[in-house]
């Protein structure tokens, strides 16, 4: 089964690029499989009757018939434009559009509209991938649509130009088709490397593979069995390296969100009043008065809440945006919506900073928030067992009583099912004495909160998995954990955590599997690091090294001394913070990053307008263009037959029109140049020409 | 067109250049594209749009260095005939060799003028060789330069139309257009009005019957009209040096005014050769006498050449006092002349001008 005809071959190679253009859209979430199931069932046909030599398809009138038949479809289809996804109708359009098209090929323009659409297509699967495996499909897809333009380019000029000898069979195109694709995506790094960032990087569409918010669950209500259920889950939530030695004993905890209200089998968050946080005059977000003392570098995936992960020990922050917000629970959220991956700096104090954290600009009833002494769930049993286990002393001792309690006498479990059971907390307080961290944690708030001292329950990550190949931190779902954090009178508020050591996240075992793991782990992030959020800063610091390389190596050779970097990842983690310069207020030189995309642009515009001088060959073109308007021309056709041809349709045009080809003639091929005199003969020629073929039109009209 | 009668040029890549490169719709298109896409992604943020972006940049390069190199490491041959008429088409032989030793060749279209026409070689080899024949047309007599053999491509997607001429510097003469015998006026008149002058001799074409005489040739003896007769009839035979022709072309106009002048000394020139070129082709002598020379009584294809060439340079000069002279007054003559031309116009076959 093969194409015989040019139209045939055309439109399998169209066919090709439809089947695969939209092939992530499902996988992305933007359209569901019955949409392209349906499309490639319509593009598959289209490829068999073409592969079959068919030469009846779709006549105008039905596609016109059909165009009408799809608006209702796309009336209802609209509607989830206000749903908040735009694209979807839009690709449903052209995804028709173009089934349509490929039904009903027919002038050379068809063609080209057909792969206009392919091409809005593929773009709308490329822009909401996020995913590395995307990479192979640009590769698949580029490789289709260089053998197709080639192809396109081959017939038309067999078809334009006389062929030398027998007829030319279609050329062999598979060796270069295959180079090409490897210089261009080899050609295409750099490329993207140093095309010029004007906004911070954006990631849409869900997570690739990660779905690290839906399975943390870091929503606004919590199930007892939630963070469980995630440390199930080897999806990855966050990633972080130290920029120089890491701190020494760090706990490696990280805060997402706080919950105050207990609804009898899980937890809701409590008052969301937040203030805004402005950065400082040395560039960064303060989280609280203590000095950072080193830094770390942090690629979160979206969670629930659409806060910040943060270490709970972090004490600035260097992120991209003007402000962020700070509730009541001290948690940090990006004041709009979260994008897919977020990428910032934080700077690391000695103790935790973020548990103490009060929004500045709120009533300073400092420890009194009614959400944290919310009564429910404290039944007569549980405000009794406090009493016994607590004891007198201070808020801190009591505490620290309740906790060693919990500590001691329990069982960490993972086995799920007392969430649906009547008064789990006290199931697991009085009967099963097992359970897993959201249990531990949320029985000590409610043993807090009956000795009157105020409490919530924190959801985070608890340790990280060290990957050698990349030498970073992974923390994964698995790590999710629960805790507590208390307002002690005199101490603040306080982190406690009472699962037991067993409980706690630990490190895989190491081993072929993990290795294996790890290996695609340091795919994805960089995947995330370098493609996904690289952004203007990276440009700069890439700017940085290649000058820092280029002075080193001068210096190597010259003798002189050498620099120190300047990245700002080699600042020395013991040393005064660093100023934070990168993010400073717009400057000069961000200004310039204009200039790139301005500077093509300015060019092209002149290149298309700028004046040619009149000539021979211009003047004779088009005339030939008139001509070909009114009866095409083949590109063969030799300048005397066309002026024959103009002469015989336009009597009034033929002697100027003969003129002008004999000057034409004369300037093109024999390679003379035309002198002043000349020039103005032509141009005299050419508007007398002009006039000519316009008085005939007008008649004709 | 035989290999003697051409000659052979060879170019290769050390003596070519690009001349033009011209941007397509689908090119135009595709930058269009690779601009918004580019806008796009700087206004988004979204790296997989700048991916994209840069991948459609990177595509354009690889075309750009692709074409380039589709139309260099070639050697081109021509082969031109030796003669080339005026507003006449004529073939150009062509061979295109590869010399790229790691690419093959492919759409390239070959053509001497830039819109003559072209001829499309869809595959060349490493190494390979294709052959073939461009007809091509001069428009007017005289010097011409053939600068080169321009080799074109739309490989690899069809973005940009390049052009690479590779040089030649080849000069050819081209010569006068040769009408056809019924479009050289005074030609017929020229012949007629000189029927009287014809004498007989050992020519073969026939002059008269009469009575035999004695002394005649009895071979010349013709039966049929004898054995009509009952007398012995003598088939008397032109003789071979009264099939002359002359042709007086006087050049001497002075500078021509305007190009109406100018076409109607090209259309002079273009009937004189046309008649040498008839003549001579019949086997007639034809002498040709310009106010810059005369080039005497003679036949045969070098003969030919020398007058067609003569013809192909010919100019206007300053008009003469004196008549054009004839090697053979008694000669049938073509005049060809300018209105106004110093020596005029005589002779029984004298014209005034062309038309």
């Amino acid at each position: 089964m093969t194409a015989s005809t040019p139209r045939s071959r055309e439109r399998l190679h169209l066919a090709a690029l439809a089947l695969l253009a939209p092939l992530p859209l499902p996988l992305n979430g933007v359209i569901g499989w019955t949409s392209l199931a349906a499309f490639w069932l319509a593009v598959g046909l289209v490829a068999l009757r073409a592969a079959r030599g068919a030469e009846s398809w779709l006549p105008a009138w039905a596609m016109n018939l059909l165009a009408l038949a799809y608006l209702p479809f796309l009336y209802f289809d609209l509607s989830t434009f206000w749903r908040g996804q735009p694209l979807q109708p839009l690709v449903h359009l052209a995804m028709f559009a173009l089934a349509v098209k490929l039904f009903a090929l027919r002038r050379e323009r068809d063609k080209w509209q057909a792969l206009s659409a392919i091409f809005f297509i593929f773009l709308a699967a490329m822009g909401s991938s996020v995913h590395p495996a995307v990479i192979l499909f640009l590769i698949t897809f580029l490789a289709l649509a260089v053998l197709a333009l080639a192809r396109f380019a081959g017939d038309h000029a067999q078809g334009g130009v006389p062929a030398a000898g027998r007829r030319a069979r279609p050329v062999p195109l598979a060796g270069f088709v295959a180079l090409a694709t490897v210089l261009v995506m080899a050609g295409s790094i750099p490329l993207f490397v140093m095309l010029p960032r004007l906004r911070q990087p954006y990631v849409m569409g869900p997570a690739g593979g990660a779905g690290a918010g839906e399975a943390a669950g870091f929503w606004s209500s919590l199930g007892l069995n939630t963070i469980g259920r995630a440390r199930s889950s080897r999806a990855v939530a966050l990633r972080f390296v130290y920029e120089g030695t890491p701190p020494p004993e760090t706990e490696m905890r990280f805060k997402a969100a706080t919950y105050e209200l207990f609804t009898g089998d899980g937890w809701r968050r409590g008052g969301r009043e937040s203030v805004t946080l402005r950065r400082e005059l040395d560039g960064f977000f303060h989280l609280g008065e203590a000095r950072a003392r080193g830094w770390a570098e942090v690629w979160q995936k979206r969670a629930g809440t659409g806060s910040l992960v943060l270490p709970v020990e972090a004490a600035r922050l260097d992120l991209p945006a003007r402000a962020l917000a700070l509730d009541r629970g001290g948690v940090v959220s990006l004041l709009g919506p979260a994008p897919e991956t977020v990428s910032y700096r934080v700077g690391l104090a000695a103790a935790p900073v973020l548990a103490a954290l009060e929004p500045p600009a709120l009533p300073q009833e400092r420890g009194r928030p009614a959400a944290a002494r919310d009564p429910s769930g404290i039944t007569p049993r549980i405000a009794a067992l406090a009493g016994e286990v607590a004891g007198e002393g201070s808020a801190a001792e009591r505490a620290a009583r309740l906790e060693r309690y919990l500590l001691a006498g329990f069982e960490y479990d993972l086995e799920l099912g007392t969430e649906a059971a009547e008064r789990p907390i006290e199931r697991f307080l009085f009967d099963t004495r097992r359970g897993h961290c959201e249990y531990f944690a949320s029985a000590l708030v409610l043993l807090l909160r009956a000795q009157d001292i105020p409490a919530r329950l924190v959801t985070g990550y608890l340790g990280a998995d060290y990957n050698p190949l990349e030498r970073y931190y992974i923390v994964r779902q698995s790590h999710a954990h629960a805790w507590v954090e208390a307002d002690l009178e005199g101490g603040g508020w306080s982190v406690l955590d009472p699962t037991p050591a067993a409980g706690r996240p630990l490190s895989r075992a190491a081993g072929l599997g993990l290795l294996l793991e790890q290996a695609y782990d340091a795919l994805i992030f960089r995947w995330d690091r370098y493609v996904l959020t690289y952004g203007f800063n990276d440009q700069l610091g890439f700017a940085i090294g290649l000058r820092n390389f280029w002075k080193d190596l001068l210096a190597r050779f010259g003798g002189g001394e050498r620099e120190r970097p300047e990245t700002p990842a080699a600042a020395p983690a013991d040393s005064a913070e660093p100023q934070g310069e990168v993010d400073a207020p717009p400057t000069a030189v961000e200004s310039l990053r204009w200039l790139p995309l301005l500077a093509p642009a300015a060019a092209l515009l002149w290149w298309l307008r700028r004046r040619r001088g009149f000539d021979a060959t211009r003047a004779y073109r088009a005339l030939r263009a008139r001509l070909d308007a009114v009866a095409p021309v083949a590109d063969s056709t030799p300048p005397l037959e066309v002026a024959r041809r103009l002469g015989r349709r336009f009597p009034a045009a033929a002697a100027p029109a003969s003129r002008v080809v004999s000057l034409y003639l004369r300037e093109s091929f024999a390679g003379e140049r035309l002198d002043a005199a000349e020039r103005e003969r032509l141009e005299a020629a050419f508007r007398q020409a002009r006039r000519g073929l316009a008085r005939r039109l007008r008649r004709a009209s | 067109m035989s290999a003697a009668a051409s000659r052979r040029e060879v170019s290769r890549s050390d003596r070519a250049r690009f001349e033009r490169v011209r941007i397509t719709r689908v090119g135009v298109g595709y930058v269009l594209v690779t601009l918004v896409v580019g806008v796009a992604a700087a206004n988004t943020g979204n790296n997989a749009l700048y991916l994209v972006a840069a991948t459609l940049l990177a595509l354009l390069a690889v075309s750009g260095f692709a074409s380039r190199r589709n139309l260099r490491r070639l050697e081109v041959e021509l082969l031109v005939p030796r003669e080339i008429y005026a507003n006449q088409a004529f073939s150009l032989g062509y061979r295109l060799v590869g010399r790229d030793r790691l690419f093959a060749k492919r759409l390239l279209e070959v053509s001497v003028g830039e819109e003559s026409e072209r001829r499309l070689v869809s595959w060349l080899g490493r190494g390979g060789e294709a052959a073939g024949v461009l007809p091509a047309l001069f428009p007017s007599r005289g010097r011409r330069r053939i600068g080169g053999v321009r080799v074109g491509s739309l490989f690899p997607l069809g973005l940009f139309h390049k052009v690479m001429r590779y040089r030649l510097d080849l000069e050819v003469l081209v010569l006068p257009e040769i009408y056809p015998a019924s479009e050289v006026r005074g030609l017929a008149a020229a012949r007629s009005g000189d029927r009287s002058s014809r004498r007989a001799g050992r020519g073969h074409e026939l002059l008269s019957l009469r009575r035999f005489r004695p002394g005649d040739d009895p071979r010349g003896i013709h039966w049929k009209q004898t054995a009509r007769t009952g007398e012995l009839i003598f088939m008397e035979r032109e003789t071979e040096d009264a099939r002359r022709l002359a042709i007086l072309f006087d050049n001497g106009c002075g500078p021509l005014a305007g190009a109406a002048e100018r076409a109607r000394f090209e259309r002079l020139v273009s009937e004189a050769a046309s008649a040498a070129d008839h003549h001579l082709e019949k086997g007639y002598e034809v002498e040709l006498v310009t106010r810059e020379g005369t080039i005497p009584f003679g036949r045969g294809r070098a003969h030919k050449l020398h007058l067609l060439e003569t013809l192909a340079l010919v100019g206007p000069v300053e008009p003469g006092a004196e008549p054009l002279g004839r090697a053979d007054p008694s000669a049938p003559a073509l005049r060809l002349g300018m209105p106004g031309s110093g020596g005029g116009a005589g002779g029984a076959g004298g014209r005034g001008a062309g038309r």
